[in-house]
């Protein structure tokens, strides 16, 4: 049987795009760099960029998603523009992966203790997402954005190591010591809101 | 058969949903079993599934709007770039 070929929808005209999307972009760069002026300015630089480039705009996706996409670069490159201005130690955690259990398993500790509640359980209640997020502004900023984007926005090691000015190691230390204190900081919070 | 190594460097790379379908039925059974790296290991993948939920929220649930103020600010930036574009 023959398969018609999808049509690519046309773009949203720019005109529209800040009624439609803006509220989605600017709380996807907030989240992202904490700061309201540098979010603003980023969603801003996004809309002038796509108007620039809305004739390669090829419809392969969603014009929300490709805004997105302009928009993740653009705080990539803040973030890149700061930690050049204030380096991380690369020092700090050392011991961790020189540790015979990392250089052995890749490891630090054979048995983290277990959650006080089943995480897994709570991610269709929004409330768990304002905990969620709340834990995440408490983290410094190179622990939050290590994570946000290796865990979160899934890039690849070696461009979140270019963009926060770190080792591989370093990265994994930032994330484990992310891990762990959301970890701790959920339990605190949302046992609370529970019970 | 995966050594604890493999797992964790698997798991550091890549979000584990996004491996082959064998490596990652040799991953759980590996965490499942495996007393040394098995907490530890499960406890990332954990974050793996908590980090792609909270990316499936974040589509959705517009729990914060732009201010007022940037929103206008934008219109403008539009409206003047799209007139220079035409012209």
């Amino acid at each position: 049987m023959k398969k018609e070929k999808e049509q690519p929808k046309p773009p949203t005209p720019p005109s529209e795009w800040v009624a439609q999307y803006s509220d989605y972009l600017y709380r996807y760069a907030l989240m992202r760099l904490k700061d309201p002026i540098n979010a603003e300015d980023a969603v801003q630089e996004t809309f002038l960029a796509g108007i620039k480039g809305l004739d390669q705009f090829d419809g392969r996706v969603d014009v929300k998603y490709w805004l997105r996409g302009i928009l993740r670069n653009k705080i990539v490159d803040y973030i890149r523009k700061n930690t050049r201005e204030h380096p991380v130690n690369n020092d700090d955690g050392q011991d961790i992966v020189e540790s015979y259990s990392f250089q052995m398993f890749g490891i630090t500790e054979r048995a983290p203790k277990p959650w006080q509640f089943a995480p897994e359980r709570e991610f269709e209640k929004g409330e768990f997402w304002q905990a969620f997020e709340q834990c995440l502004s408490k983290l410094s900023d190179t622990m939050r954005q290590a994570f946000v984007l290796k865990m979160v926005d899934g890039m690849d090691s070696e461009s979140v190591c270019k963009a926060l000015n770190i080792q591989p190691n370093n990265l994994w230390v930032l994330n484990h010591r992310a891990r762990a204190q959301l970890k701790n900081c959920l339990e605190s919070n949302w046992d609370r809101e529970e019970d | 058969m995966l050594t604890c190594k493999q797992v964790s460097k698997a798991l550091a790379e890549t979000d584990y949903q996004d491996l082959p379908a064998w490596k990652r039925c040799m991953l759980r059974f590996h965490v499942t079993i495996c007393f040394v790296c098995g907490k530890f290991n499960t406890n990332i993948m954990l974050f793996q599934d908590m980090a792609r939920a909270f990316r499936r929220h974040e589509e959705d649930a517009i729990t914060e709007k732009a201010p007022e103020q940037a929103k206008a600010k934008w219109a403008r930036t539009i409206e003047s770039n799209i007139s220079a574009k035409d012209a």
